[in-house]
């Protein structure tokens, strides 16, 4: 049958937008930059920025089932949860999504989210657009906000310039001295930032092999890319890939790979950027009229103790202090204390007790039981890029490794 | 060149014929009751709405009346504003074929092409029409019944009546780029019926596929090319500063749904006998 000419519009408007999409990231590879050292990418990096603002994009690739809650759960969905739980978790589950950071974390790992950042030397705004919905975090010199626009709350706090400054200042002074011995002691010259940079790859290149990648487009801006691989046989990380901007040297880009799959198991990078320095009024922030304000405390525990301190300050000897000292560590000391295993790549969290706040029921629960395999000796919880391991006997092993490898750590 | 695809007296009886029907008017008024009855509801319930319930922005509207447009455009979206859309472009040449006056319009000098631009064009100001309705009824009726003031937007920053007028309007506009896609698939699967309503079930079912298929996970490297996936990221111009990155990336999408249905839409009805 005879193609009719009438169809070439047709035709042609489909061969344009195929070959534009295979030209446009054929055109973001085609970047041709002066050929750097690994060396070189370092002491690009150590270049200074006066202010930037640009929209990062950041996606993780960890099989985890998406925990989008507090942007998109509902009361309702919140009570049908609270519903099919089992009894005595009730309350689990409002509080999970309510208040604890702890999900609020675990929300900003897994999953896509967009979000926009604004700096300079007058403070900070990080704006994560949820769907319909906004938090934004800001910190300027005098004060912190963060503002949750589907809840309308904020939360804020004060930053004390003056103790914050003195403290800085000391802690400064007291890193550079301790740099300086430390400096002398293996005779580097640590003015000489080629030197620190020679000094540094000689001590990464004992663990990582550091090469740089194919030049490329990213975020509208020329980059080289920096890759390290591990030399550890029994890591879960392939490599990590950083776009190293290569007029300013910061990072534009992270991607982790995992051994385990081709695709990233997380990446953030930017999508867009502008080394304009944002205006100070970005950094500003009032709530909005209809607004709940809280104000930003301390735990209550801490603070009650701190008050105490406060009380007794001026008079307090300095048996006193050991003395309260030493029962602030027995009131503690009921929680195993985290340990480390091994270095570098390799190196195994042990905790030798699952934290007491964690009741033991919880794991087995049907919710975390979905999460968790069973293996020999225990049960583990596998992401790509981290494992860990719960063993019968209630040990914790965590760690950047292959089970494998956790297994032979827990049997040492 | 656009002497041949465009005519101005052609594009004005269309749009005389269709501001001339009382399908059209029902339709917007229509449109214009979706604020209307959200506003009247909010108001006539005496609980108060906690922030984070019901859908986003509610229970901004009881303390701001201007909030009730973004409010109403969010419930008109997936459904009922398509539903809309997808009655007039599927219309275009279906309906002048059902009705057997098609082979007339292309007797007299009007040539094919030209005929398709000025009736999708004619549905694009249907869009325009439709999504400045709500808003505007929307402000109107909030106006009415709430408290009018400053705008707070989705940063926490406030902005004045005038700027938030603005912003209505950009979000009006933007829904009507989002509608551009869609109306060009109603206007390509109305060159292959003579039977309207065919065509309008056809654009309908198509939008609520695209939408089912934009929330599957699975099908994440499906999303950005699906027409309806920018819809609700209208949201963005409520952001301060004003975030553009989806509009531009919806408006490059639409164009090229528009490429593409257009150029279909042009190969089926030159190259068909038109009988009726």
């Amino acid at each position: 049958m005879k193609i009719s000419k009438r169809w070439a519009p047709a035709a042609l408007v489909a061969a344009m937008i195929t070959a534009g999409t295979i030209a446009l990231p054929m055109q973001a590879n085609a970047v041709d930059l002066p050929d750097l050292t690994p060396k070189q990418v370092m002491l690009l990096m150590d270049g200074e920025i006066q202010g930037f603002s640009g929209t990062i994009v950041k996606t993780s690739d960890l099989g985890l089932p998406e925990l989008q809650l507090s942007s998109m759960m509902n009361e309702d969905m919140i009570k049908e949860m609270e519903e099919k739980l089992p009894e005595g978790f009730e309350d689990f589950v409002p509080t999970l999504i309510e208040q604890n950071i702890v999900t609020q974390a675990v929300e900003l790992i897994s999953g896509t989210h967009k979000i926009r950042v604004y700096a300079s030397n007058e403070g900070a705004r990080v704006q994560i657009l949820d769907t319909m919905s906004q938090r934004d975090f800001i910190v300027n010199k005098d004060e912190f906000w963060f503002y949750d626009s589907r809840k309308a709350t904020a939360i804020t706090g004060s930053i004390d310039m003056q103790i914050n400054q003195a403290e800085a200042e000391k802690a400064q002074l007291d890193a550079e001295a301790k740099l300086a011995e430390y400096a002398a002691q293996i005779q580097l010259d640590i003015s000489n930032p080629e030197a620190v940079a020679d000094y540094l790859m000689d001590r990464i290149g004992q663990s990582t092999t550091v090469s740089v990648g194919k030049d490329h487009r990213i975020a509208g801006r020329t980059a080289y890319q920096l890759i390290a691989q591990p030399n550890a046989s029994n890591s879960l990380i392939e490599s990590v890939v950083i776009s190293v901007d290569s007029e300013t040297g910061m990072a534009l880009d992270v991607k982790v790979y995992s051994v385990e799959q081709a695709e990233p198991a997380f990446q953030v990078g930017f999508e867009s950027i502008s080394f304009a320095v944002p205006s100070a009024s970005t950094f500003s922030f009032t709530p909005p009229t209809g607004t709940t304000v809280e104000n930003f405390e301390a735990p209550a525990d801490l603070q009650a103790e701190l008050e105490t301190l406060k009380a007794q300050g001026s008079d307090m000897t300095e048996e006193e202090l050991l003395a309260y000292k030493a029962e602030l560590e027995a009131k503690y000391a009921d929680q195993a204390k985290p340990e480390v295993i091994g270095e570098g790549w390799e190196s195994v969290i042990h905790l030798s007790a699952i934290p007491t706040e964690v009741p033991m029921s919880l794991l087995e629960n049907e919710l975390f039981a979905d999460l968790m395999t069973n293996v020999a000796g225990g049960k583990v919880f596998s992401t790509p890029i981290m494992n860990v391991l719960i063993t019968d006997s209630g040990e914790v092993y965590a760690g950047a490794v292959t089970i494998a490898f956790l297994q032979e750590v827990a049997a040492r | 060149m656009f002497a041949r695809l465009f005519s101005a007296s052609l594009m004005l009886s269309e749009l005389r014929v269709m501001f001339t029907r009382r399908r059209t008017w029902a339709m917007l008024a229509a449109i214009a009751m979706i604020p209307i009855l959200l506003a009247t509801a909010v108001y006539l319930s005496a609980d108060q709405i906690a922030p984070g319930e019901g859908p986003p922005f509610l229970d901004r509207v009881t303390q701001n009346g201007l909030f009730t447009g973004f409010t109403a455009m969010l419930l008109a979206m997936p459904l009922f504003l398509p539903l809309t859309m997808s009655v007039v472009s599927g219309d275009t040449i279906a309906g002048e074929a059902g009705l057997g006056t098609l082979r007339y319009l292309l007797i007299a000098p009007v040539g094919r092409a030209r005929l398709l631009v000025v009736k999708y064009l004619a549905t694009l100001v249907f869009a325009l029409v439709g999504t400045f309705v709500l808003m505007i009824a929307g402000a109107i009726i909030g106006a009415i019944l709430f408290p009018v003031g400053p705008v707070t937007l989705l940063s926490g920053d406030v902005i004045q009546i005038p700027e938030a007028l603005g912003r209505m309007a950009i979000v009006a506009l933007y829904t009507t780029v989002s509608m551009m896609g869609m109306l060009a698939l109603g206007l390509f699967i109305s060159t292959l019926t003579t039977i309207p309503v065919g065509a309008m079930t056809g654009v309908l079912v198509a939008s609520g596929v695209s939408q089912i298929l934009d929330n599957l996970p699975q099908l994440a490297w499906l999303h950005e090319w699906l027409f309806t996936h920018y819809w609700l990221d209208f949201a963005d111009i409520l952001r301060q500063p004003i975030e553009l990155g989806s509009l531009g990336a919806n408006v490059i999408l639409q164009l090229g749904y528009v490429a593409v249905f257009g150029a279909l839409a042009y190969g089926r009805l030159a190259s068909k006998d038109i009988l009726s």
